[in-house]
């Protein structure tokens, strides 16, 4: 009953969602600025942190109780090279085994069972996995901004092609830093920026539609909807909205990010929109209601 | 159904306060038609509200037949606006996302009435609007959109309408349309009718007459 009046909503707005797709824009433009500049700052620091010699020999994944970091350089298509950290808690299966991103399994010419070379001791590749925006990237993206910081950390210590190194976490700065970047790298930190501006556009709308369209309300409830039935009118029109937005953000995420030399959006950036947008319409609707409440019919008609 | 206002008052907390109805008593017998008059501000349409449920008194008691409708719960209360009564209001007040129809069929279907369009035509119909079923309120003139409004009020079959100055924003032949659709529908359906009007063409037809002054009945 309520859906279809909902649709037409969002339907109806479009023009306003234009115009919050116009502000998402803009404040991508502005968070990938700022990215630019937090990166730069990054390397310049990561430049300074003196280079620091590596365990050796190093130790197989699953020695390290799945809490290993593998780290590798790997030239990419630019022709430059990458850092790459093992994902925590996807160490090797078992002894003598190791797992690594598919990418970078791609990237290597390597299949599943084809025997690896990790710090000079021969294990076997038994399992891939996706690493889009997960705790591999963290640390990519220390190093996307300040690729010198492979040569600076691994300095004198270059594994030989093809070959990966295996720290040990907790000794040295190394895996330190590693550590950090896994769980709050700077562009953790402007994605939820973002999110968060996003989330607030999303409860203004919210707020904005309601208020405007005051008078609609009372008409709707002259005419027999309850108090429920408006709010939950307003929050899937809210709802479609966000889901379109979301949508349109996705794919231009997946048009622009990689000519912006930023990840690609993966599931987990999904979910995250979700519960953002969710969040931020629970909360814009928790006042509305109340004052939808504490109105009379006449009083919204007036 | 019988509507009957017992001793009603309604003070708005404006500054020192005002009472904008003051102990009115009336009983509208079921199927009457009655025309409650009097100068702005003397109470009209806070006595519509009230009987319609829109708002609640400060004092004293509104009844639909056997029901004391002014303590009712909000959810009662909007299935009551949904189910018993129609209303008619100056400003038209119709949905602009929807055609005539659909505004037609809102309350139909809400109430989860079978067929709704197929009775949003037939009511549009009898308003003489079926031509214009599929067109937007702003493609509409004014007396059509109040046309469309007396089709929505009387949709669900309520057994009370109430019009709040239905003729205040039409020219007087839009006007006259709109009041000969009230009383038909009344005469033929017996809806128990309360108009509240200052329209000279209203006052000057037979029926009952409310006059209100100052919140009091004259």
């Amino acid at each position: 009953m309520i859906l279809p009046y909902a649709l037409r909503g969002v339907r109806k707005h479009a023009g306003v969602f234009a115009l919050l797709a116009g502000t998402v824009a803009v404040s991508v433009a502005l968070a990938a600025l700022l990215l630019g500049a937090v990166s730069s700052a990054t390397a310049a620091f990561v430049a300074r942190v003196p280079p620091v010699p590596l365990p050796a020999p190093a130790v197989a994944f699953y020695a390290t109780g799945g809490a290993g970091y593998a780290a590798q350089r790997m030239p990419t298509s630019l022709g430059q090279q990458l850092v790459v950290a093992g994902l925590p808690g996807t160490a090797g299966p078992g002894p003598g085994q190791v797992s690594a991103p598919t990418w970078l399994v791609q990237a290597a010419n390597l299949r599943v069972g084809d025997p690896v070379v990790v710090g000079g001791r021969a294990f076997r590749l038994a399992a891939t996995y996706t690493a889009s925006w997960d705790h591999a990237l963290p640390v990519l993206s220390v190093g996307r901004g300040s690729l010198p910081l492979a040569g600076k950390l691994y300095a004198g210590v270059d594994p030989p092609p093809g070959a990966a190194w295996v720290l040990r976490p907790g000794t040295g700065t190394a895996a330190a830093r590693a550590d950090l970047g896994s769980v709050y790298s700077p562009v953790d930190l402007v994605v939820a920026g973002v999110a968060v501006l996003g989330g607030l556009g999303v409860a203004d709308t919210f707020l904005l539609s309601l208020l405007r369209r005051r008078r609609q309300l009372g008409i709707a409830r002259a005419l027999g909807w309850e108090t429920g039935q408006v709010a939950a009118w307003l929050l899937l029109e809210a709802a479609g909205m966000a889901a379109l937005g979301i949508v349109v953000g996705a794919l231009l995420a997946e048009a622009v990010a990689p000519a912006a030399g930023l990840p690609r959006p993966g599931p987990a950036d999904l979910l995250v929109a979700l519960l953002v947008v969710s969040a931020a319409l629970a909360l814009a609707a928790r006042r509305p209601a109340a004052w939808l409440r504490a109105r009379t019919v006449s009083d919204l008609l007036r | 159904m019988s509507l009957r206002a017992v001793d009603l008052t309604k003070i708005y907390l404006v500054g020192q306060g005002v009472k904008a109805l003051d102990q009115v008593s009336v009983d509208f017998p079921p199927g009457s038609f009655t025309v409650v008059t009097g100068p702005s501000g003397c109470g009209k349409s806070t006595l519509l509200s009230i009987l319609g449920g829109l708002e609640r008194p400060t004092y004293g008691e509104v009844w639909m037949g056997e029901r004391r409708v002014d303590r009712l719960g909000e959810g009662e209360l909007a299935r009551l606006r949904l189910g018993s009564i129609g209303f008619v209001f100056q400003a038209f007040h119709l949905l602009a996302d929807l055609t005539a129809a659909e505004n037609v069929a809102m309350p139909l279907r809400l109430a989860r009435r079978p067929a709704a369009r197929e009775r949003a035509l037939e009511l549009l119909e009898q308003v003489g609007l079926g031509q214009r079923a599929d067109h937007y309120p702003h493609q509409l003139s004014g007396g059509e959109q109040q046309r469309v409004a007396v089709a929505r009020a009387l949709a669900n079959r309520p057994a009370v309408v109430l019009a709040d100055e239905p003729t205040g924003n039409l020219d007087s032949r839009s006007g006259t349309d709109v009041i000969a659709l009230l009383r038909r529908f009344n005469r033929e359906q017996g809806q128990t009718t309360v108009v509240a009007s200052h329209d000279p063409v209203l006052l000057a037809e037979p029926g009952r007459v409310l006059r209100l002054r100052d919140g009091r009945v004259e």
